[in-house]
């Protein structure tokens, strides 16, 4: 037989071998793996503090932060600590000093 | 329980709804996504993403296609962003191996044979997969949805948005198409 013939008949019979293609089922359980995947992707990132969404949770918890804060301030106040660490810090990094002469024992 | 019910149901986030839904349309989608990507995992996958996509969606969907119509697209497109990614995955480890380092787990089946196809066609249904698989995106989708999904071409346009002029067009260009790469395939394996 001619190789152009036989070329052209198993064209032909590759174009026409998917018409009686049988429809596939969807795999197994694919509902279960797919309603898995939903619960594990689509859970909101905010549900993950949903507590905060509790208004005495969240009125408690800032209450807790505004008097933590004010605690900080009322100490930080009270103590010279605070004040000679800025003096400290005033010293070593802006002394008025313009002394470069060491630089001549290079 | 009418389409209507359906999408209003699902508007609502009904669980039982979205589960009819999935449990109606899942053959469906995965034989469009598996005859686009030609792999039963990815089909799998992609399958699930468009049922992912509906349930986030639905509530913009204002029922002017069926929902039918409206899950063919959602699978077409979400199918041709997979071999999208999947080229350009190919095209890096091209130049992964170009630049020495080899990856076994990138290494794809070269042709891929559909479970529906009877066993005396096997050969050349591989053939003219594999041709499929080498058209321009819309042509592959056309084709893919008459011949795989037996989808009449009324239908093939209301999903591609094209007019039935257009369809037809495509389909005969799609056919040349494969005439010639299956004239090459036989060429070569005939007279090898």
């Amino acid at each position: 037989m001619d190789t152009n013939q036989r070329i052209k008949e198993e064209v032909e019979r590759s174009l026409s071998s998917i018409d009686n293609l049988a429809q596939l089922e969807a795999p197994d359980f694919f509902f279960t793996r797919l309603e898995a995947r939903m619960e594990r992707e689509l859970t909101p990132e905010f549900s993950r503090f949903a507590w905060l969404a509790n208004l005495k949770v969240s009125v408690g918890v800032l209450g807790l932060f505004m008097v933590l804060n004010a605690a900080t301030i009322f100490l930080l106040s009270q103590s010279d600590l605070a004040e000679a660490n800025i003096d400290t810090f005033k010293q070593e990094y802006f002394s008025a000093s313009d002394d470069y002469e060491y630089l001549n024992n290079y | 329980m009418t389409e209507q019910e359906l999408i209003a149901s699902l508007q609502e986030k009904s669980q039982s709804a979205f589960k009819f839904l999935v449990e109606t349309y899942q053959n469906q989608v995965y034989n469009t996504c598996l005859g686009l990507l030609q792999n039963s995992e990815e089909a799998e996958e992609i399958s699930q993403d468009a049922f992912i996509e509906v349930y986030k969606s639905v509530a913009n969907f204002r029922g002017d296609s069926k929902l039918s119509t409206w899950l063919y697209r959602i699978a077409t497109t979400k199918s041709l962003e997979r071999i999208r990614k999947l080229k350009a995955k190919k095209r890096f480890a091209f130049l992964k191996s170009i630049g020495g380092s080899k990856d076994e787990d990138e290494v794809q089946p070269a042709t891929f044979l559909h479970p529906g196809v009877q066993m005396e066609q096997k050969e050349h249904a591989e053939a003219l997969f594999s041709a499929i698989g080498q058209l321009p995106e819309k042509q592959r989708v056309g084709f893919t949805l008459v011949k795989v999904e037996g989808l009449p071409y009324q239908e093939v346009g209301e999903v591609m948005s094209m007019s039935l002029s257009s369809i037809e067009s495509l389909m005969f260009r799609a056919r040349k198409n494969l005439q010639k790469l299956l004239e090459l395939y036989y060429e070569k394996n005939l007279m090898a």
